[in-house]
């Protein structure tokens, strides 16, 4: 936090890092007052930064100082107030040509390219020494001659007002006042000047935001120790509550975040489950999750209540905020009242009906003039991905040189022979025909180099799947099933990016292909979340989802950051057969307590990128089970790959002395792997092996082909697993699941090394509880032959005696999270050559397992 | 190098012959960057990732002091001089030549036997060493001893400093290398070259040599920055057969071509806002309007940093942030909008850019190198 702290505040200069590196006293979120610049400190590092403006000449013939530089400050970082007020001095002058000459003066498209178009044309001061120059003109106490922050803005408002009042009305800037009043605290007469403004149906909305963010970029007088909360509270309360209407209340609070929102000494608070946030190269700031919830609900609603033709510069502003991810409804501190907010909504939801008609229509077009797809049925070619996403009716494939070909050969034998088998069965049948459904397995096929996913992995599973519709299909006839189940594979492209085309085609052919419900999903994320509600709700056809290795708390609730146990939170029609990442975290927090002497030391690595539901609800998880001494943050990102490697770099001196007796990896296995290798090379400061807990994800680290990086670093890596290879023994009913697929992994030539990582096993268990489901009752038999998807509606029998014994364990869904409960998680041991070594113990949240006998119900 | 504008420019602009743009004289790249915004860095991060891929070398105007374009352009010759891994030995013949006869100072010299006695010491310097050739030079044409001791002095002080390292201590050592024939040929070459340089006059190079002696500093700095473009296109060709595999830095498609010449040198060259800088700047910039160099295949780029704006001269035309009158043409680009910017000018000469700011990752880096040296 205090590096993305410290990179916001130096706005891209490093020289000033030294100081504010040293400054930063504790950057805790929605704080103001954490780098405590020394006057002193300040001045030093500006007169160096400044050295060629201090070697010009003043109107006066003397050479410029810094004092003259800090007066001047306020004109020369609103150079478009200069030239209407005629304030502007000789020396003033002089400074702002200095500051031109060398190169202080730096255009908004430079930090900003994107808002250009609703940004000041002018050129405005750099961001860091604007602040630094202004946090020293409010030092100023007066009494020694030199003009204090008050009077020096006070100045600047007289000057303004009486320099706009002699424009003709269509020449005046409005927002230049406002700026000047906003500059001076005054929020309610600024929010008044914009309000009549967006009154004036002759102000496009382009010019409009213009304005806004002109006016926002005033200082901020509020003193630093007041925190962002608070100030945000205390400013925005007087304009609301004298606010004649709904649009000058909205104005205010929008006017006022964006305000706050543009001040560098801002600590910026996380959005819920978000992770860390970073700086946005369209934002000039770090988005504070609270304040741009603010900016987009208030752009939102003022969107509905604009009636001009380009009200959609207004989406387009807040598209811009999108960064922090933050829910619609989480921030509204000081609200005035909850009473809008259904009424946006219902103006959004217009606007979404719109888009869409108008995107039916634009797709419509399209097969007209689209050239020949390069995929098979099913499927369509996704440009972001650069793979064919969808379904794979034709086992296909989804890239050329597919490396999962093999298995896809095989999926349409296996379905090839089912067709043929039900075709024989029925012949000379009048009743109760035997037919088939389709389980879909979808997850990321084609991963590339900013996956978190290997082909290896992505083969596991599905050989998982494979093994286990297979067995189902043998097993039909023993329980008197009249329904046969062939596997399609689909695909939504690395990271999930192309989820939205993969779930279209799936919808469209849902019907066609008898689709009982979709397994699989793969990996917690963002797009893995949006796929699991697309797939499960919206107009059309509902199918029911069976995530097999999904393990964030948060993926199967429809808004991530709303209560977890609401009924109306949870996505109907999800399940999963993982324990969650808090059950992961207490099974790690477990581990690591001893059984008695002191605490252990705790170092968390966590993954910054907020996308990244995984890492971030597995962070969260665990910091409410341990004490962490202290975080060490990196940040993924799929268009910056590099980074990864940079943050790690950056932070190994300090993990390797802090010397903890364990370190929590939240993060993806891969991730993990380029620690290791960034690692390998270092050595560090205290000789000891570094022992390294983590999630399910680290089991993609076991690959007996690819061992881990070894070198000065010493390690070892204990990870909460999916399932092993070893977990079970005796012959329970978890044991005969395992062992039967295992046997079936064997008859297909598969490889037992594939099942090292347990992804095989939860795969087969993702499928395997939806075939187990039509087992129990006779009525779904018939149900599911009119409409397959009457299957995943059994999936609320899975308990109460009706646990699924599953080669990962007993499987028995909550009723209202969907979660199973007191899911078995092994602890397993990845050693340096890639190898799976069994620790022989099984974690179970609630400390034990369950009665799963008949009669339990839990 | 993490890949941001700059890196991106730079991979668009260092191709010298699979140019996307059809082949535009690349510009003169000038950063620029307020103080303490990062440029060096950036320059630093730039010649560690060319590292022995890329001929290169950088200089710091600032630390030149009031040195002229000769002083600069043999400073540069000598930071090409290093040995390059697989590569062949880079020899500045031209600037050696232009560089002894201005260094010599011949002017007041007896110069009736010079032409003759020099003819016979340049190849003399063509098989034994510099040094003892250069020493025989003067045998007998200074006007009085003190006279014969300051020219000794100065010869010795030349070719132990002025030239560059793979020829110091000097000249004859690297001359030295290889067959006598092949030395001679190279000499050759540069003394057919000073035949081509105006405004020196006569048939015989050494006449000319010793004219070149007795020009202005201004015309002598001239030929001097001719005489190096025309030893870099020379080494350029010579040692771009290295480049022909691996062309990492190439278009994709021109990747795999069996043969080209590779890409440019770079000269990387911090604070051309000093005066030295600004006289360098100068005189290369109009070593590339010269008819006798072909400007397309001038095979070197330049990226220098400035941290104010430069006088209008040196900005070629692209106008300011401070300045809104579209008439002054088009404004300063960033680092990520240059290379599209300045293709669709389509015009040569300099190339002023924004730097783009220090990402997030990079001061992350640097707050904890500082939290490193703090503790």
């Amino acid at each position: 936090m205090i590096e993305d702290f410290v990179a916001q505040c130096g706005a891209g200069l490093p020289s000033a890092v030294t100081l504010l590196a040293h400054s930063v006293v504790e950057a805790g979120p929605g704080r103001r007052d954490c780098a405590a610049l020394p006057a002193d400190g300040l001045r030093k590092l500006l007169a160096d930064l400044l050295s060629g403006v201090l070697e010009t000449q003043g109107g006066n013939g003397r050479a410029i100082g810094l004092d003259d530089v800090i007066t001047a400050s306020a004109e020369v970082r609103a150079p478009w107030l200069i030239n209407t007020t005629g304030l502007m001095k000789p020396v003033t002058a002089s400074v702002v040509e200095g500051m031109r000459r060398n190169l202080w003066g730096t255009a908004p498209a430079e930090v900003a390219p994107s808002v250009e178009p609703f940004l000041p044309a002018a050129p405005v001061l750099h961001r860091f020494l604007a602040a630094a120059l202004t946090d020293l003109l409010a030092r100023r106490r007066g009494g020694d001659g030199l003009l204090t922050y008050e009077e020096t803005y006070r100045r600047l408002l007289g000057a303004t007002v009486a320099a706009e009042a002699k424009l003709p009305p269509d020449e005046q800037h409005p927002e230049r006042i406002a700026y000047c009043h906003l500059a001076m605290g005054n929020v309610k007469n600024a929010a008044n000047i914009l309000t009549a403004q967006f009154n004036v149906a002759t102000v496009p909305t382009s010019q409009w935001i213009r304005m806004l963010c002109l006016a926002a970029q005033a200082p901020c007088p509020i003193p630093r120790s007041t925190g962002i909360a608070e100030a945000f509270a205390d400013s925005v309360e007087p304009g609301v509550l004298g606010a004649v209407d709904d649009v000058e209340r909205s104005v205010t609070r929008l006017l006022t975040a964006l305000w706050l929102a543009d001040d560098i000494w801002t600590v910026p608070r996380r959005a819920p489950g978000g992770g860390v946030p970073r700086l946005d190269e369209r934002l000039p700031w770090i988005p504070d999750a609270i304040l741009t919830a603010v900016i987009k609900d208030e752009a939102g609603f003022l969107f509905g209540r604009s009636a001009r033709g380009d009200r959609q510069n207004l989406a387009r502003f807040m598209e811009l905020f999108d960064n922090g991810r933050p829910s619609p409804s989480a921030g509204r501190i000081g609200a005035p009242s909850a009473s809008g907010w259904w009424r946006r909504r219902r103006l959004w939801q217009q606007a979404g009906i719109l888009t869409s008609g108008i995107a039916l229509v634009v797709a419509g077009m399209v097969p007209v003039f689209a050239p020949k797809s390069p995929c098979g049925a099913g499927l369509r070619y996704n440009s972001k991905v650069k793979a064919c996403v969808g379904l794979d009716i034709e086992s296909s494939g989804f890239v050329s040189h597919d490396p999962l070909s093999d298995l896809e050969k095989q999926i349409k034998k296996d379905n090839d022979q089912i067709d043929a088998q039900i075709a024989e069965d029925n012949a000379g049948k009048s009743t109760d025909p035997e037919y088939s459904v389709s389980l879909v397995f979808l997850q990321e096929m084609t991963p590339n180099a900013s996956s978190t996913i290997t082909i290896q992995a992505v083969r596991n599973a599905l050989e998982g799947a494979i093994a286990q519709t297979e067995l189902a299909d043998a097993d039909a006839p023993n329980f008197h099933s009249r329904i046969r189940f062939k596997l399609l594979l689909a695909n939504f492209g690395a990271n999930a990016g192309g989820e939205q085309d993969a779930v279209a085609e799936i919808r469209a052919a849902a019907k066609s292909q008898r689709i009982a419900a979709v397994a699989g999903i793969g990996q917690s994320l963002d797009a893995t979340h949006d796929a699991i509600l697309r797939l499960t709700s919206g107009p059309g056809e509902h199918l029911t989802v069976v995530g097999s290795d999904v393990s964030a708390d948060t993926i199967g609730l429809k808004n991530p950051n709303g209560s977890p146990t609401d009924p109306q939170n949870v996505i109907d029609g999800f399940y999963r057969v993982v324990g969650t990442n808090d059950d992961e975290a207490a099974a790690a927090a477990h581990y690591m307590q001893p059984s008695e002497g002191p605490q252990p030391t705790v170092v968390m690595i966590q993954d910054g990128n907020g996308d990244n539901t995984y890492s971030a609800s597995l962070a969260q998880a665990f910091e409410g089970h341990e004490h962490i001494a202290s975080t060490l943050g990196y940040s993924t990102d799929p268009d910056h790959p590099d980074r990864v490697d940079a943050d790690f770099e950056a932070g190994r001196t300090i993990f390797c002395d802090s010397a903890p007796d364990f370190t929590y990896f939240a993060g993806r296995g891969t991730d993990l792997k380029r620690f290791l290798t960034v690692m390998k090379v270092f050595s560090c400061k205290y000789d000891k092996t570094y022992k390294i807990v983590t999630g399910d994800d680290g089991t993609n680290l076991i690959d007996p082909n690819n061992p881990l990086p070894t070198g000065a670093f010493s390690y070892s890596i204990v990870a909460t697993a999916l399932a092993t290879t070893t977990e079970w023994t005796g012959d329970s009913p978890p044991a005969k699941a395992y062992h039967s697929l295992a046997g079936q992994f064997s008859a297909d030539g598969f490889s037992a090394n594939d099942m090292q990582d347990g992804l095989a096993m939860v795969s087969a268990d993702s499928v395997g509880v939806l075939t187990y489901a039509t087992t129990l009752s006779p009525s779904v038999q018939d149900a599911a032959l009119n409409d397959p998807g009457a299957i995943g509606g059994m999936l609320q029998s899975v308990r109460c005696g009706n646990s699924y014994p599953g080669a990962s364990g007993y499987i028995e869904f909550n009723q209202t999270t969907h979660d199973p409960i007191d899911k078995a998680m092994p602890l397993v041991q990845i050693s340096t050559s890639g190898a799976a070594e069994p620790t022989g113990q099984i974690a179970y949240p609630a400390g034990g397992p369950l009665d799963y006998s008949q009669s339990a119900c839990h | 190098m993490p890949e941001n504008g700059f890196s991106i420019l730079v991979k668009d602009l260092l191709p010298h012959d699979c140019f996307p743009d059809g082949g535009l004289p690349r510009p003169i790249v000038i950063l620029l960057g307020p103080r303490g915004s990062g440029r060096t860095y950036r320059l630093s991060t730039l010649e560690q990732t060319l590292g022995a891929d890329i001929v290169h070398t950088r200089i710091d105007l600032a630390a030149v002091g009031d040195a002229g374009p000769l002083a600069v352009a043999l400073a540069v010759a000598r930071g090409f001089s290093t040995r390059w891994p697989h590569r062949r030995p880079v020899r500045f013949h031209r600037l050696e030549m232009v560089e002894l006869a201005v260094t010599l100072d011949l002017g007041g010299v007896l110069s009736g036997a010079l032409t003759g006695r020099m003819r016979g010491a340049f190849w003399k310097m063509a098989r034994t060493s510099a040094e003892d050739a250069v020493s025989g030079l003067l045998q007998g044409v200074a006007k009085n001893p003190q006279q014969a001791a300051d020219l000794t002095n100065a010869v010795h002080r030349a070719v132990r400093t002025g030239f560059p390292p793979g020829l110091t201590g000097a000249a004859g050592r690297a001359v030295g290398a290889g067959p006598a024939a092949a030395r001679r040929r190279k000499w050759r070459m540069a003394l057919d070259w000073i035949r081509s340089i105006k405004p020196l006059q006569g048939v015989d190079p050494f006449d000319r040599l010793v004219q070149l002696g007795n020009l202005p500093a201004s015309d002598q700095e001239a030929i001097a920055m001719a005489a190096l473009a025309e030893d870099i296109r020379e080494n350029h060709a010579k040692l771009a057969s290295a480049d022909r595999v691996g062309c990492q830095w190439c278009h994709h498609d021109y990747q795999n071509r069996a043969r080209h010449l590779g890409h440019h040198w770079v000269l990387l060259a911090d604070n051309v806002d000093t005066e030295a800088g600004i006289g360098f700047l100068e005189k290369l910039h109009g070593l590339r309007d010269d008819a006798v160099n072909d400007v397309k295949r001038f095979p070197l780029l330049v990226i220098g940093t400035a941290g104010s704006w430069l006088p209008a001269d040196f900005t070629g035309g692209w106008r300011p942030l401070w300045e809104t009158d579209a008439d002054d043409g088009p404004p300063v680009p960033t680092c990520a909008t240059a290379y599209e910017a300045w293709k669709a000018r389509g015009k040569p000469g300099y190339l002023p850019v924004r730097l783009d700011p220090v990402d997030h990752g990079e001061m992350a880096a640097l707050v904890t190198a500082e939290a490193r040296a703090r503790a």
